[in-house]
């Protein structure tokens, strides 16, 4: 394929066009991904072990940035003193972009005597396993930018809707319980995984069986005696978010309480069996209405 | 608004979690591309079709990956001149075959009793499935050539033959001439064709992963885990095909998707183990970042092969515990 040592002034401008938005549109990504981590942002999107992976990655986006651009302006350098030296050797910086070595995937018909440090426009784009055609760079940039633009406007800067939390705890139907002799004590902090695990663990539910412990969470009444208690639980992202439920059940009826308030229950953990069913699921037996308090919203997330 | 904000929630879950994986793999991708010669790896490769792609899908051994970051690493292999049967099993079971994920396997299903057949049956399937499915691709690979891939993937050598279709590509891929040896440049240079290549393919994918969180933050609006855990509780022949759609909806990482499956506690082991297979193999985002490789024909033969065994294996895992008695539920 021939070689044209002379940049037609189009397809140059669309070379560095193209590579002047990656750098900006990729920058503005990887500052977003550092932004979103040192401001707290992610504790909505992400569990916590997997925030600093972000601030790594965009750390890492930026770093191959700020490389691109020292390589992209040696190369516009090369390619301006290139225009004004014609018809002698001469040795120029590194070949950015397209080396032209083992890898190259187009052919020269002329000996290389040196280096060039400018780009080539005059062969197939795909020959180093990418495209350079600026009607799709607008659009790839577009779409690069949504994520940036939602950052600009300030989101994600919440968990979940109580809509949508309630679409997640689905319906609970009472459990067939009576508090009857409630064990009473100091208790010690329980925690909703802990619970859950257990209730498909005999060995575990023998050991909390019968314990006095205290549980807060967000409450949803689901009769006069009977409320769930709940926090939610992301595994890796928000997207994953499941409810992690405790049922309680009260002596006598049950009033003053709004769904989604915060509540903190002292009471005898039991499991009973869910109904038309063979599992378990984790309760907390409370002895005196007075066991059960507002307190002030926490992270939801347990 | 409280559905748009969710919907931004469920896309910034998706896209941010596969980011930095997107990094590392356009990182390491931008590093094969400038120190591995062409036709390197297929000189170790075995000759003969099957085990070379069986070594293809225990590559995630040595090089592990998420799915999103394997796509990337797969695409330069692929142009390396690694055989396209063996960066098909190595796609599709890297995700799953590595250690990470093996561990995070083992430790979400122990606590429920099942861990070791969740484990060795999820890597014993996903190697299975990779290793059928790189045949398959391979069989289409001789019929069809360089047409079942877009034009950024073709490795170089073929596109300058007459007839794209075998010649150098053949399993093993072994007649292929070495490259000469590179003149050495100096480490700046190298570092710029690293960052070129490693912000091309981070940008290639990420476009496509976003429109695929869209997507993914669109379907969780209107499905909830708990709603497919009732549509399919105690029905397992809807369950397995319910949580393998539910698998393609949510595009989650295949290092954290055994913790989600886990917590689907009234589910079969078949249901569950059909989720986290397909999962790594399949999804929206997946789905999209895929068309950036393979052409249309290819993406439906790799995404029905994969599909229907899914199917089939899950089933036949099924019926063997029905058969034995075995519940298969955690407890």
């Amino acid at each position: 394929m021939a070689h044209d040592h002379h940049h037609h002034g189009e397809s140059q401008r669309d070379y560095f066009v193209e590579q002047l938005l990656t750098l900006f549109v990729v920058g503005a990504f990887g500052f977003v991904a550092v932004r979103m981590y040192m401001n707290g942002m992610l504790q909505y999107v992400l569990a916590p072990q997997f925030q600093v992976p972000v601030l790594v990655g965009g750390i890492g986006v930026l770093l191959l940035v700020v490389v691109r651009a020292i390589s992209v302006w040696k190369e516009a350098g090369a390619t301006h003193d290139h225009d004004h030296d014609h018809g002698h050797a001469h040795d120029h910086d590194e070949h950015a972009l397209h080396e032209h070595g083992p890898d190259c995937d187009h052919d020269h018909d002329h000996p290389h005597e040196h280096d060039h440090g400018h780009a080539h426009h005059d062969h197939s784009a795909d020959d180093h396993g990418h495209s350079h055609d600026l009607a799709w760079v607008f659009a790839r940039m577009l779409v690069l930018f949504f994520p940036v633009a939602l950052f600009l406007i300030g989101v994600p800067n919440a968990g979940f809707s109580q809509e949508r939390i309630n679409k997640m705890l689905g319906t609970d139907e009472q459990v067939a319980a009576d508090t009857g002799t409630v064990a009473t004590g100091e208790g010690t902090a329980l925690s909703f995984n802990d619970l859950n695990d257990a209730a498909y663990d005999a060995d575990k539910r023998a050991a909390l069986q019968g314990k006095v412990g205290v549980l807060e969470g967000k409450f949803r009444r689901v009769g006069e005696k009977q409320f769930t208690l709940y926090r939610l639980k992301m595994t890796c992202c928000a997207a994953d978010t499941v409810p992690l439920k405790v049922r309680i059940i009260t002596p006598t009826a049950l009033s003053g309480l709004a769904d989604g308030e915060w509540v903190q229950v002292k009471g005898e953990v039991r499991f009973v069996q869910a109904p038309n069913s063979s599992q378990f699921i984790p309760v907390v037996a409370v002895a005196d209405l007075g066991d059960i308090k507002k307190v002030k919203a926490k992270n939801e997330y347990e | 608004m409280k559905e748009i904000l969710d919907f931004i929630l469920t896309f910034s879950a998706v896209l941010w979690e596969a980011m930095p994986f997107i990094v590392l793999g356009a990182v390491v991708a931008g590093i094969l591309e400038e120190y591995l010669p062409q036709q390197a790896i297929t000189r170790f490769l075995p000759k003969a079709v099957i085990p070379s792609v069986m070594i293809g899908a225990a590559l995630g051994l040595v090089f592990p990956m998420c799915e999103c970051g394997i796509l990337v690493v797969m695409r330069r292999l692929l142009r390396k001149g690694l055989p396209l049967s063996c960066c098909i099993a190595y796609m599709l079971a890297g995700p799953i075959i590595n250690p990470v994920v093996i561990f995070s396997t083992a430790v979400a299903f122990v606590p429920h009793g099942i861990g070791a057949e969740m484990v060795g049956l999820r890597v014993g399937l996903g190697f299975v499935i990779a290793v059928i499915t790189g045949l398959v691709v391979q069989g289409q690979w001789v019929k069809r050539g360089t047409s079942l891939l877009t034009a950024t993937a073709i490795p170089p050598e073929l596109k300058a033959t007459a007839k794209p279709s075998l010649s150098l590509h053949m399993a093993g891929g072994g007649d292929a001439p070495a490259d000469p040896p590179a003149p050495r440049k100096p480490f700046f240079t190298r570092l710029g064709n690293i960052s070129a290549t490693a912000l091309h393919d981070f940008v290639d994918i990420t476009v496509f992963l976003i429109l695929g969180a869209v997507l993914a933050a669109l379907a969780k609006q209107y499905v909830t885990p708990d709603q497919i855990e009732q549509l399919s509780t105690g029905e397992p022949f809807i369950a397995i095909p319910v949580m393998m759609l539910m698998a393609v909806l949510m595009c989650l990482c295949s290092e954290a998707d055994a913790f989600v499956a886990a917590s689907f506690t009234k589910m079969h082991l078949s249901a569950k183990l059909a989720f986290l297979v397909l999962g790594p193999m399949l999804d929206l985002k997946l789905l999209l970042m895929y068309t950036r490789v393979f052409k249309p024909r290819l993406i439906a033969v790799i995404a029905t092969c994969v599909v229907l065994q899914v199917l089939v294996f899950t089933v036949a895992v099924h019926l063997v515990y029905q058969l034995n008695g075995w519940t298969g539920l955690p407890g």
